[in-house]
């Protein structure tokens, strides 16, 4: 059987994410597989299965803004999302994929790997489930068990709005918004920021996307449209979607990993409350290291330009405890710190660490 | 108990061995939840949310849903049951239950089946369970772990 591909061009950005979830719910094992293209016209935010929309996104803003909120059912965060991309998502029976997740994603993000390397990128898949050029993530991917289906849904990013994704988050600080928008970015790309004036215009984009899908799933794709159930299905999911009810589901909350911007990279925000008073650390961290670190608070520090020489020393630092204790004393043994100890600070970095 | 790559199957249960479940028969109760197999492939499990006791499932619905850093997807039981009581409290303290105690300290619910009898008879134990999970874990080509710490 081969492939379906069903391509339904700009949709709203409920119907977006409707697509994906009916087209899932639709499948049977006796239905050919299917890859799904679409573009959202207006703008959203995408909040991840387990998320709580309260505690993750500014949703004062976002009804001010007129951006809706929307839970999908694949994991992760929470994301603003517009015209600026085309997802995909490869709808295949969950007895025709792999058993292990590794190997679903080897096989899923190879198409799109290809692609981004026919345009001129440098792109690879960096597991489990980035792609990545030179470091920096060119857009996330998730996978979901969704009715029958195994569900791998990830996006071309042509542009993204770096300014409105760290708006619509509820982040427990200015500072630590500051800290984001820079980490995200250095370690978030896009097709435009990589090729500028010589990016494909999308619709062959999305032509060379297929033409790899194609290639590396090693089968025939045959462009089609969807059957009847499939819209019924769609039609049901998009009143799902858009239900207060769904949107506010209850959720544990993540494990304290702070925002995670790509594979490896994070930002996070923890504080402890010293003798000389309160220590604020948001702290940008790369594969276990620190590579950017604001310490604010209502603690004081002589000379001045000691908080600077203190963040300083904490750059290059493995995020553990014993490597930042050591950093921090290197600096406060020498400058007046009343009330605030290397101890202190490490408590400050590490704070939001899960037990 | 059997442990075969790494992988244990508690010999005191009932297995559905395609879906990755345990399942402990209790007087008219069943305790259910993840194999070793269904942690080690989910990988470090980031959260957890459980459809509300009282609600009755249909054979092959969900529990509860479970997402780790590379997946999302839904922990299916095989029969039809109540859903009488679910772990919460155990996940809320410690998110990485199942990845540490997957046959103990974390199980997911208790649920009523509609019909014992019927449950026991669509699942496998002792050897025959054994063996078919020796089977899958060499077609997953999985090797189990633990988180330790």
């Amino acid at each position: 059987m081969a492939i379906r591909v069903l391509d339904f061009g700009q949709v709203g950005s409920l119907r977006s994410l409707a697509i994906f979830h009916g087209v899932a719910y639709a499948l049977r094992e006796e239905h050919p597989d299917v890859i799904t293209l679409t573009r959202p016209s207006d703008p959203f935010v995408s909040i991840g299965h387990h998320q709580d929309a309260r505690t993750e996104v500014d949703l004062d803003y976002c009804a001010e803004a007129q951006i809706p909120v929307y839970r999908r059912e694949v994991g992760g965060g929470a994301v603003y999302l517009d015209g600026g991309q085309t997802f995909w998502h490869t709808i295949f029976h969950r007895r025709r994929v792999p058993t292990r997740l590794e190997e679903v994603y080897e096989k899923f993000l190879a198409g799109p790997v290809l692609a981004l390397n026919r345009m001129g990128i440098p792109a690879v898949h960096r597991p489990v489930n980035d792609i990545q050029v030179e470091g920096r993530k060119i857009g996330g991917t998730g996978a979901a068990t969704i009715g029958e289906a195994m569900v791998v849904a990830g996006s071309l990013l042509f542009d993204f709005n770096y300014e409105l994704m760290v708006k619509v988050l509820r982040v427990p600080s200015e500072k630590f918004r500051d800290k984001l928008y820079d980490t995200m970015r250095e370690y978030l790309t896009t097709i435009g920021r990589e090729l500028g004036d010589a990016a494909p215009p999308r619709e062959e984009a999305e032509r060379i996307l297929v033409e790899c899908f194609a290639e590396t799933l090693g089968e025939e794709l045959v462009f089609d449209e969807p059957r009847p159930d499939e819209l019924a299905e769609i039609a049901r999911q998009e009143e799902r979607i858009a239900s207060a009810e769904w949107l506010h589901l209850d959720g544990l909350p993540a494990s304290g990993a702070g925002v995670k911007v790509a594979e490896g990279v994070h930002v996070r925000e923890g504080m402890f409350k010293a003798p000389g008073g309160l220590v604020r650390a948001t702290t940008a961290v790369r594969d276990g290291v620190i590579i950017g670190i604001v310490l604010s608070g209502d603690f004081f520090m002589e000379p001045a330009e000691a908080r600077q020489e203190l963040q300083d020393a904490l750059v290059g630092v493995a995020f553990r405890p014993d490597d930042v204790l050591r950093a921090a004393k290197s600096v406060l043994e020498r400058v007046d710190a009343p009330g605030l100890d290397a101890a202190d600070v490490t408590a400050a970095v590490l704070a939001d660490q899960p037990a | 108990m059997t442990v075969y790559r790494g992988c244990v199957v508690a010999p005191d249960r009932h297995y559905d061995v395609e879906g990755d479940l345990w399942v402990r028969f209790e007087g008219e109760l069943a305790r259910v939840g993840m194999t070793d197999v269904a942690q080690t492939r989910m990988g470090k499990m980031v959260s957890i949310r459980f459809k509300k006791p009282g609600r009755h499932v249909a054979a092959g619905g969900s529990v509860a849903t479970v997402e780790s850093a590379k997946w999302v997807g839904p922990i299916h039981v095989p029969f039809a049951c109540e859903i009488v009581d679910v772990n919460r409290e155990a996940y809320d303290r410690d998110i990485l239950i199942a990845n540490r105690d997957p046959y103990g300290e974390g199980w997911v619910a208790v649920v009523r089946p509609d019909d014992p009898e019927a449950a026991k008879a669509g699942l496998l134990e002792g050897e025959a369970a054994a063996e078919a999970y020796r089977a899958r874990i060499d077609e997953l080509d999985v090797n189990c772990f633990r988180c330790a710490d």
